[in-house]
C-alpha cells in the first residue's frame, strides 16, 4: 500500500522510535560493526563473537556501537 | 544652564572617561539610584552618565505569546534598574544641550548609545558626536573627545539593529515553535531554545559526537625503535608507519633487533619561526585555554576587566595590526618601569627600529590587543595571568626571527631496512625569549652531539606494537571558537557567550564538549523540521550581509526583510507539522524528565528519584516509597545535572552523586552520616 503509514517500532536498544529493529543511530552503527568485521577478520584472523567482544572491550570503541555489540552478544547466548 | 551629557557604556567606564576628561574635579553626584559624574569642559560643564550595558531591547510589537513574529519594535528592557536608570537618564537630558556617545567602540557600544540618546533622550541621536577610542587611557580619552566625530557611526548602529532583530526573528520564533508545539501535545512547559548562531553550533558538536559514536577502531601494528649514534639514543621511525600484518612488522623486528647499520643519508634543514602576531581576541581566547586552561568566555570577562581598569586596549577586536600612531615606543617605556619587564624592555629598545609583526586580520575599529603602560594598582591572580600573557606577547611582536635546526638522519640496516631519526634544536630563540614563560621548549644548552653522514648505528630496540585507530577528538571551547571563526559563525563577542548558552540550557557538557541526551533531542528535531537553521551556509552569508552594513555598502532594512523572507517559509512548514514536533518532542522529554538514580540505599525497594518540594520549589533527592515504606532524602544542589557515578562510597558504601554545572564537576556520598563527611561536621 503506497501511502500507509510506516509502522512505529521501538529500537530495542535505546528506546527511540524507529521503523526498523533499531533506531537510525543504532541501525548505523550495526551496518559500521559489520562492515568493519571484514578488517578485523583479515588482520586478526578472528571470528564475530570474538570480534564482538574485543570491539566491547576496547576504549577507542564508540558508545552506540558497544551498545549494539553488548546486545548482540545478549541475543546469541 | 545647559549643559552637555556624555552617555557611557558602563559605571566604571563612566568613571574613568570623568575624570581623565574633567581631571581632579569631577563631583559625583546620585539621582534616582543612577550616577552622574559633573565634570568642567572649559567652562561648560557636562554630565557623564553611565547605562548598565544595553537598556532597550527588540520586542514584539503586539501583546502575547503567538508564533511567528516579524513585527518589532525597540523598547526599555523589563530590568526594573534599568528602566529606573532610563527615567533617570531622561530627566538628565532634559537639561542638556548636546551630546556625546562616549560607549565602546564597536557594534554593541554604538548600538546601546543610539538607543539611549535616540529613545530616552528625545530622538537626540541626531545631533549627538561620538568619541573613538581604543583605551581608558587619560591621554586617548582626551584626544577621543577632542577629536570627536560629529555624527554617530551609524553604520554599526545599524549592523547592531539588524544582528539583535535577526536574532530575535530566528531565535525567539523557533524556540516559541518548539515549545508551542510540546505544550499543544500536552507535553506541559519547558524551555527550550534555538538560535540562529546556537543551532548550527550545536550541530557542529552533535556530527563530531556522532562520529565518535559510531567510530569502530581498527587494529594496526607499528614499530617502537631506538637507535643509537655516537653513543647518544634517539627515537626512531620505520619507513613503513602502520603494518596492517602483525606478522609482517614481526619479521621486521627480528630482523632489525640488535642490528648494525650506518647512516646513509643526512638532511639538515633550518626553519624560520617569525614572531606571533599580536593577539585579537580568538587569539588570546585560544592561548589562554593552552597556557591556563581558562574558557573563552573567562578570559573575555577578564580582559574587559582589565581594559575597564586602563590596563589594556579594546579586548573585543579581531585586528592583528598595532599601528604606530598608537606610540609603541611610549607604551614600551612604560612598560620598563615594571620591574618583571625591564630586561626585556631594555632588549627591545636596544635594538632600535621597532617594527612589530602585524598578523593579516583588521577590525573596522580597533587595533590588536596591546597593553597601554599603565598599571592598574589591583589586580587579581587571574588578571595578572592574562595581563603578563598580552604583555609578553606584544613584546614577543617586536623580536626577531627564531631558528630551528632539524637534522634528519636515514640509517640503513639490512640493506634494505630504513630507520628516520629527527633532531630539533633551537639554534637561535630570538623572540621565544621574550615570551618564554609560554613556550614549550628552550634554548639548546651547549653545542650537542650532532650525527654526521656515514655514522654507524645500532638498532638498540624495535618493539611491535598493537595499535588501534582513534575517534575525531572531542571540541574543546577553544578549537570551538576556531571553528565558528572558520566558518563565520558569531561575532567575536559573541562566541563565548554562545557556547556558555549551550552550557547553561544543558545542551552541552564537559571541558572535551559532549553533547547531552536533550542536545541530541533538540538538534534531531532541528535537522528534520528546521534543516535551515542549522546550516552553517544561511548563517554565515547573513554575517557576511551584517558586515557589509557596517562598512556602509548594504542597506539595514534590505538586510531584514532578506532574512525575514528567508526563514519564513520554515515557520510556515513548521505550522504544518506542529503536532508531528509535539508528539517528537513530548516522547523525548519524558524519557529525560525520568530523573530516576537507581534504587534507594535505606529501603532497597524503592528508587531514588529527584523530586522538588511543593513548599519550597527546591529539589531533593528522595524515595519513591515515600510516605508508606521509606523517608530516605538527600539534599541537592540547586543548579546542575545531576547522575549517579559508576562508583560508590569508599567509606560508607552508599551512592555517589555526580553533579555538573557548566564546567565544572563534583561528587558527593548522599549519605548525610557518612563518616567522610565528619570532617565538615
Amino acid at each position: 500500500m503506497k501511502n500507509a503509514p510506516l509502522r512505529k517500532n521501538i529500537c530495542k536498544i535505546c528506546g527511540r522510535v524507529s521503523t526498523k529493529e533499531f533506531c537510525e543511530f543504532h541501525e548505523e552503527a550495526l551496518r559500521r560493526l559489520k562492515e568493519h568485521f571484514q578488517i578485523w577478520k583479515e588482520r586478526k584472523c578472528i571470528g564475530w563473537e570474538d570480534y564482538l567482544i574485543e570491539i566491547l572491550k576496547n576504549e577507542r570503541t564508540g558508545s552506540w556501537i558497544k551498545e549494539v555489540a553488548e546486545h548482540l552478544i545478549r541475543e546469541s547466548r | 544652564m545647559p549643559y552637555q551629557l556624555i552617555i557611557c557604556e558602563k559605571p566604571s567606564a563612566a568613571m574613568k572617561i570623568a575624570y581623565a576628561l574633567g581631571g581632579m574635579r569631577v563631583k559625583k553626584r546620585w539621582y534616582r539610584g543612577l550616577p552622574v559624574f559633573w565634570v568642567d569642559l572649559e567652562g561648560k560643564r557636562a554630565a557623564v552618565v553611565p547605562a548598565l550595558g544595553h537598556l532597550y531591547g527588540a520586542e514584539q510589537n503586539s501583546i502575547g505569546w503567538s508564533f511567528p513574529i516579524f513585527d518589532l519594535r525597540w523598547a526599555p528592557l523589563k530590568d526594573r534598574r534599568k528602566r529606573r536608570w532610563i527615567e533617570a537618564i531622561s530627566e538628565i537630558a532634559k537639561g542638556a544641550d548636546s551630546y556625546v556617545c562616549a560607549c565602546d567602540y564597536d557594534i554593541e557600544g554604538s548600538l546601546i548609545g543610539y538607543t539611549i540618546l535616540r529613545y530616552a533622550c528625545g530622538g537626540a541621536d541626531i545631533k549627538a558626536r561620538r568619541m573613538k577610542f581604543s583605551t581608558l587611557t587619560r591621554e586617548e580619552l582626551r584626544a577621543a573627545y577632542a577629536n570627536s566625530k560629529d555624527r554617530l557611526d551609524y553604520e554599526m548602529v545599524y549592523a547592531g539593529k539588524v544582528r539583535h532583530e535577526v536574532d530575535w526573528i530566528f531565535g525567539v520564533n523557533t524556540s516559541r515553535a518548539l515549545m508551542d508545539a510540546l505544550g499543544s501535545v500536552g507535553g506541559g512547559f519547558e524551555i527550550l531554545s534555538a538560535g540562529r548562531v546556537q543551532s548550527p553550533t550545536l550541530y557542529a558538536l552533535y556530527k563530531r559526537e556522532v562520529a565518535i559514536n559510531l567510530h569502530v577502531p581498527d587494529p594496526f601494528w607499528t614499530l617502537s625503535s631506538e637507535v643509537v649514534i655516537r653513543g647518544i639514543k634517539y627515537p626512531a621511525e620505520y619507513k613503513v608507519k602502520e603494518f596492517f600484518s602483525k606478522k609482517d612488522a614481526e619479521d621486521v623486528a627480528e630482523r632489525c633487533k640488535g642490528k648494525k647499520g650506518h647512516v646513509k643519508d643526512l638532511l639538515v634543514k633550518k626553519r624560520i619561526l617569525p614572531p606571533p602576531p599580536p593577539f585579537n581576541l580568538g587569539d588570546l581566547q585560544r592561548e589562554a585555554y593552552r597556557v591556563f586552561g581558562y574558557s573563552p568566555s573567562k578570559t573575555q570577562r577578564i580582559a574587559e576587566r582589565l581594559y575597564l581598569s586602563a590596563a589594556i586596549s579594546y579586548p573585543r577586536t579581531s585586528s592583528q595590526k598595532l599601528p604606530q600612531s598608537l606610540g609603541l615606543r611610549r607604551i614600551i617605556e612604560k612598560l620598563g618601569r615594571i620591574e618583571r619587564y625591564r630586561e626585556v624592555v631594555s632588549r627591545i629598545l636596544e635594538r632600535g627600529m621597532l617594527k612589530p609583526r602585524e598578523g593579516k586580520l583588521t577590525d573596522l575599529a580597533h587595533p590588536a590587543i596591546h597593553p597601554t603602560g599603565t598599571l592598574p594598582s589591583r589586580m587579581s591572580a587571574e588578571e595578572v595571568k592574562v595581563y603578563d600573557l598580552i604583555v609578553r606577547r606584544f613584546f614577543a611582536t617586536f623580536g626577531e626571527k627564531a631558528i630551528l635546526e632539524e637534522r634528519e638522519a636515514v640509517v640503513e640496516v639490512n640493506e634494505r631496512d630504513l630507520f628516520k631519526v629527527r633532531v630539533r634544536d633551537l639554534v637561535e630563540s630570538g623572540w621565544m625569549e621574550y615570551y618564554s614563560p609560554y613556550i614549550l621548549w628552550g634554548k639548546a644548552e651547549g653545542q650537542r652531539e650532532r650525527f654526521e653522514a656515514a655514522d654507524e648505528a645500532l638498532i638498540e630496540k624495535v618493539d611491535v606494537e598493537d595499535k588501534f585507530t582513534s575517534p575525531p577528538d572531542r571540541y574543546t571551547a577553544s578549537k570551538l571558537i576556531a571553528y565558528m571563526e572558520r566558518q563565520g559563525l558569531g561575532t567575536k563577542s559573541t562566541r563565548a557567550e554562545i557556547i556558555d548558552n549551550l552550557y547553561k540550557r544543558d545542551y552541552i557538557e564537559g571541558k572535551e564538549v559532549r553533547v547531552t541526551d536533550l542536545g541530541f533531542a533538540v538538534v534531531d528535531i532541528l535537522k528534520r523540521f528546521f534543516p535551515e537553521l542549522v546550516s552553517v551556509k544561511m548563517t554565515s552569508a547573513l554575517e557576511e550581509e551584517m558586515m557589509d552594513i557596517e562598512r556602509g555598502r548594504k542597506d539595514n532594512v534590505e538586510v531584514v526583510l532578506k532574512a525575514i523572507d528567508a526563514i519564513k517559509p520554515v515557520f510556515e512548514r513548521i505550522i504544518t507539522k506542529y503536532e508531528e514536533i509535539g508528539e517528537e518532542l513530548l516522547e523525548v522529554m519524558e524519557q529525560l524528565r525520568i530523573n530516576i538514580l537507581g534504587p534507594c540505599p535505606r529501603c532497597g525497594s524503592g528508587s531514588m528519584r529527584i523530586v522538588k518540594s511543593r513548599k519550597t520549589g527546591k529539589r531533593f533527592i528522595g524515595c519513591d516509597n515515600y510516605p508508606n515504606l521509606c523517608n530516605f532524602s538527600c539534599p541537592l544542589p540547586q543548579e546542575g545535572k545531576v547522575s549517579r557515578s559508576k562508583v560508590d562510597c569508599d567509606f560508607c558504601g552508599f551512592p555517589v552523586i555526580e553533579v555538573r554545572n557548566g564546567w565544572r564537576k563534583w561528587r558527593f556520598c548522599i549519605n548525610e552520616e557518612c563518616p567522610s563527611k565528619k570532617k565538615y561536621l
